[in-house]
């Protein structure tokens, strides 16, 4: 019995007095270290030795613990030498910053519109999409945006410096409005899904090996959008809400149902966002303005169960999340002792939402965003 | 009949040996298995020295106990069990961790496994750059110079 088990191949004496060394550990007993570090650490362990450097190329790095890097991004100004590298801040190491390597004059002109990981989803001036990593410098071009599969337009102009937008009942629109974008890339195959709506005039994806974005059916209005486990979460202004499955070859719609979205409120735009919860059930978040106290306050109103039904009859005020915390800027909930808040004093519980508030800005500012690696 | 513990003999690769209650065998599956596979009161197990065996016999004894004791896990038994692991590891030198992690994964002992590439990894932690990483775990750089500026380099960005 004994002579048939050799977990690991190295069946070398345990505890004999010459020990062996730390560099000679085997792969999987060294990741199961590896991902017990952050990142950085990781970043540093890997250049110890050649065998570590080998075996950290062979495993992709989950830590067990998550970083919240803040983002600064370079400035597109000419006094930079050439070089223009994001700095990063991790909120639990106060007094450090980082810089990551020259990411180059295009990627300090563009965009940062979503993350996934350690990778962001870039949209430069004219605009173009491209997905590269933020460590690695890794990029992915993606489709330009002219090439639409599907019956809306996008084109240049006669003089080649504008792009225009023509919907499928002959609106035209000046310049490209990418809406709502999200994306996911698996860190092992690269295969990657790329999704944002075009105006709101339908919504649009692209996959690794395709060469255009193909449109997907009955998403005028787009409002909100949230991807989640293969699953693209649909708001439209036009008072409906769609589930389309993203599992397959091509996305099928799984789901439907109408959902009462209150576009003003006297006379004010009320800004909507759907939230997906872990269990799958679907909210919408609604931001109004309070005149008479002078604040602004949430409503959240549950949309459709995991079973798949509707509440637009009844709507169901949500006044508590239970044990589960709502990342507003992700349009998700995850259980209050994961990845996010985990280990984390009420501070930094509090630093965290006041990022995310700063990273729903970025449009403006263009400084700051945050990922979750 | 049902109160008398069944008690297992395990011997190490140097002939010390160590009896112990069933269950706490059962804290390893590569050892449950060899018990219920043949059921000799004595186990040799070639592959660990009689002082890693101690160690392994001591942390899986701890942790049979409390599992018993607790009943429903109870907090403070919890509590209890992370002190008691936290002295456990932080009385150890590296060599032993080096050897624990390989008996743990020998003999297919999760949670000590675990509990040892934490303490590695803390220590990896605490350490400030890649070279006091060497000199804590006696490990010898196999670099060249030039492939170590590359493989520096390509990490600039995390030493700050």
């Amino acid at each position: 019995m004994e002579e048939n088990h050799k977990p690991n191949s190295h069946d070398h004496l345990i505890g004999k007095d010459s020990p062996e060394s730390w560099s000679d550990l085997p792969l999987d007993l060294l990741n199961s270290i590896f991902e017990r570090l952050s990142f950085v650490n990781f970043q540093r362990a890997k250049t110890v030795c050649s065998s570590w450097h080998a075996s950290s190329r062979q495993c992709v790095h989950i830590p067990k613990s998550q970083i919240h890097w803040l983002i600064l991004f370079p400035e597109d100004n000419e006094n930079n030498n050439n070089n223009y590298p994001c700095t990063l801040f991790n909120p639990e190491e106060r007094d450090k910053l980082y810089k990551t390597q020259d990411l180059g004059l295009e990627f300090a002109k563009s965009l940062c519109i979503a993350t996934y990981g350690s990778w962001l989803l870039m949209q430069t001036p004219l605009p173009n999409l491209y997905v590269v990593n933020l460590f690695t410098r890794e990029r992915i071009n993606l489709p330009s945006v002219e090439s639409q599969l599907g019956t809306a337009k996008v084109e240049r102009t006669l003089d080649g410096n504008e792009l225009r937008t023509t919907s499928p009942h002959g609106m035209v629109y000046r310049g490209v409005f990418i809406r709502t974008p999200v994306f996911w890339i698996d860190e092992r195959t690269k295969d990657y899904l790329v999704i944002w709506g075009l105006r709101d005039v339908c919504v649009v994806y692209s996959k690794k090996r395709d060469t255009a974005w193909t449109q997907l059916p009955k998403t005028s209005g787009c409002l909100d959008v949230v991807y989640k486990e293969s699953k693209l979460y649909f708001l439209s202004m036009s008072s409906y809400f769609l589930i389309f499955d993203f599992s397959g070859e091509t996305p099928q719609q799984i789901f439907q149902c109408g959902v009462i979205v209150e576009r003003q409120r006297l006379g004010l735009f009320v800004p909507t966002k759907l939230v997906v919860t872990v269990t799958g059930e679907v909210f919408k978040a609604e931001k109004w303005w309070r005149s008479r106290s002078g604040t602004w306050s949430f409503r959240v109103i549950k949309i459709c169960s995991p079973d798949g039904s509707g509440f637009l009859r009844n709507q169901q005020l949500i006044t508590s999340l239970g044990e589960e915390s709502m990342l507003l800027d992700q349009g998700i909930t995850i259980h209050r002792n994961d990845g996010f808040i985990r280990d984390c004093e009420e501070s930094i519980h509090l630093q965290f939402l006041s990022l995310l508030l700063i990273s729903r800005q970025r449009r403006q500012s263009r400084c700051t965003t945050l990922i979750v690696l | 009949m049902e109160n008398e513990k069944k008690m297992i003999t395990l011997k190490s690769s140097d002939d010390v040996t160590f009896e112990v209650e069933e269950a706490v065998v059962l804290e390893s599956q590569f050892l449950s298995h060899l018990v219920q596979d043949c059921p000799a009161p004595e186990h040799k197990i070639k592959e660990v020295t009689g002082k890693i065996l101690s160690k392994v016999v001591e942390y899986c004894e701890k942790h049979v106990v409390v599992v018993v004791d607790g009943g429903d896990s109870s907090s403070s038994s919890g509590d209890d069990l992370k002190k008691w692991d936290d002295k456990f590891i932080k009385e150890m030198d590296l060599s032993t961790v080096y050897d624990l992690i390989a008996a743990a994964n020998y003999l297919n002992i999760q949670a000590l496994l675990d509990l040892m590439c934490q303490r590695v990894a803390d220590v990896i932690t605490a350490c400030k750059d890649h070279k006091e990483i060497r000199e804590t775990l006696g490990i010898v750089s196999d670099y060249t110079a030039e492939e170590e500026a590359e493989v520096l380099k390509e990490n600039e960005w995390a030493f700050d």
